[in-house]
């Protein structure tokens, strides 16, 4: 056994749980095209892990993810020069608000002016639609509207 | 919190699986060989993510199986230093508090790294943060947000049965990879105190 490249890539939680949910797809397939379950025998060690990470991940912010809307706020968070570590971790939790913001970005104020931090939890909450939040979003999206016509 | 790890590594196929595809046959062998363990300063191992190279197999003469060897892809859960991630609070002590991720658990919070003006309550065996007049407890199994501040690796031998001692319970021995990590910052700590 040999260790190639320790650290290729860093991967998201939305990539990682995709692999899971399609090794669970095809373990559930390949138990049912055994006819005789007993033979069917899949190593302990592989059937915990899978059933563990599936469980956390599942209640993860990953779960309402696609690749496009991960796509999407990769493109946007272009002109904000941020690091590949924290695009990373605000694609896997979701900062829903500044001072979370403010935990995922190093010298977060020395770099940002706070309108920059508020416009990026704004773009967050956008691209990566959360079902609990939908209500809230409603609400922010009259918010904006009205602002909108107060400047016209 | 997940890396891509690049391995090769020799893979038994037993006949038993000739029936699979060769590349299911090979993801399942290194997945039953490498899931769920910690590979020494890589990280632990969840599943084959890919496979990048596939060599001819070789049948030994003495044997009814193929060797076949594979340079693959693992998905290797090993958060960097600074991460931030969430889990749930599993056993709290005087030195501190354990969390548990469900897939992985040696995740340790020592009492020097807890936010300032906690401490430990004995007799409810939770620890307690006063802030502000508020008496906050950090009950068992409440989502709690960390920072890693560092993963340590320890190369460990299997723990060795007592001979003669039948029905001892082995001591429980160091973990290979556990993470040391901190609450003491605006944001850390139980999600419910900054929603």
């Amino acid at each position: 056994m040999e260790v190639i490249d320790r650290q290729e890539a860093l991967i998201t939680n939305y990539e990682a749980l995709m692999v899971l949910r399609e090794a669970d797809v095809l373990n559930e397939a390949d138990k049912r095209k055994q006819k005789d379950t007993s033979r069917h025998m899949c190593p302990e060690n592989v059937t915990t892990l899978r059933f563990e990470a599936l469980a956390y991940l599942e209640n993860t912010a990953c779960t309402s993810q696609s690749g496009e809307q991960l796509a999407q706020l990769k493109e946007q968070l272009l002109e904000y020069e941020l690091t590949k570590g924290e695009i990373l971790q605000i694609l896997n939790l979701r900062p829903k608000s500044v001072v979370e913001l403010h935990l995922l970005v190093e010298d977060c104020t020395e770099r940002f002016l706070v309108e920059e931090i508020e416009q990026l939890v704004g773009i967050i909450l956008e691209v990566l639609p959360n079902d609990a939040d939908e209500a809230v979003q409603h609400q922010d999206e009259a918010e904006q509207s009205d602002a909108m016509d107060v400047d016209n | 919190m997940f890396v891509l790890t690049v391995l090769r590594d020799t893979l038994k196929i037993v006949p038993e699986d000739f029936r699979k595809t060769r590349e299911q046959a090979l993801k399942d062998a290194i997945n039953e060989k490498y899931a769920n363990r910690v590979l020494h300063d890589v990280g632990l191992c969840i599943l084959v993510h890919d496979l990048v190279e596939i060599d001819e197999g070789f049948v030994q003469h003495s044997e009814g199986w193929i060797w076949i060897k594979v340079k693959f892809r693992m998905i290797v859960f090993r958060p960097f230093r600074d991460e931030v991630l969430v889990g749930r609070v599993r056993s709290a002590g005087a030195q501190g508090i354990d969390i548990s991720m469900g897939f992985f658990d040696d995740i340790t919070i020592p009492a020097s790294e807890m936010p300032l003006g906690s401490e430990y309550n004995g007799s409810e065996g939770v620890w307690v943060w006063r802030y502000e007049g508020n008496e906050l407890y950090m009950d068992l199994e409440e989502p709690i947000r960390f920072r890693v501040l560092e993963t340590k690796f320890l190369d460990v031998s299997p723990p060795r049965p007592k001979i003669g001692d039948v029905d001892s319970v082995p001591a429980s021995h160091a973990p290979p990879f556990s993470l040391t990590c901190t609450i003491a910052q605006d944001g850390l700590g139980l999600l419910s105190w900054w929603e």
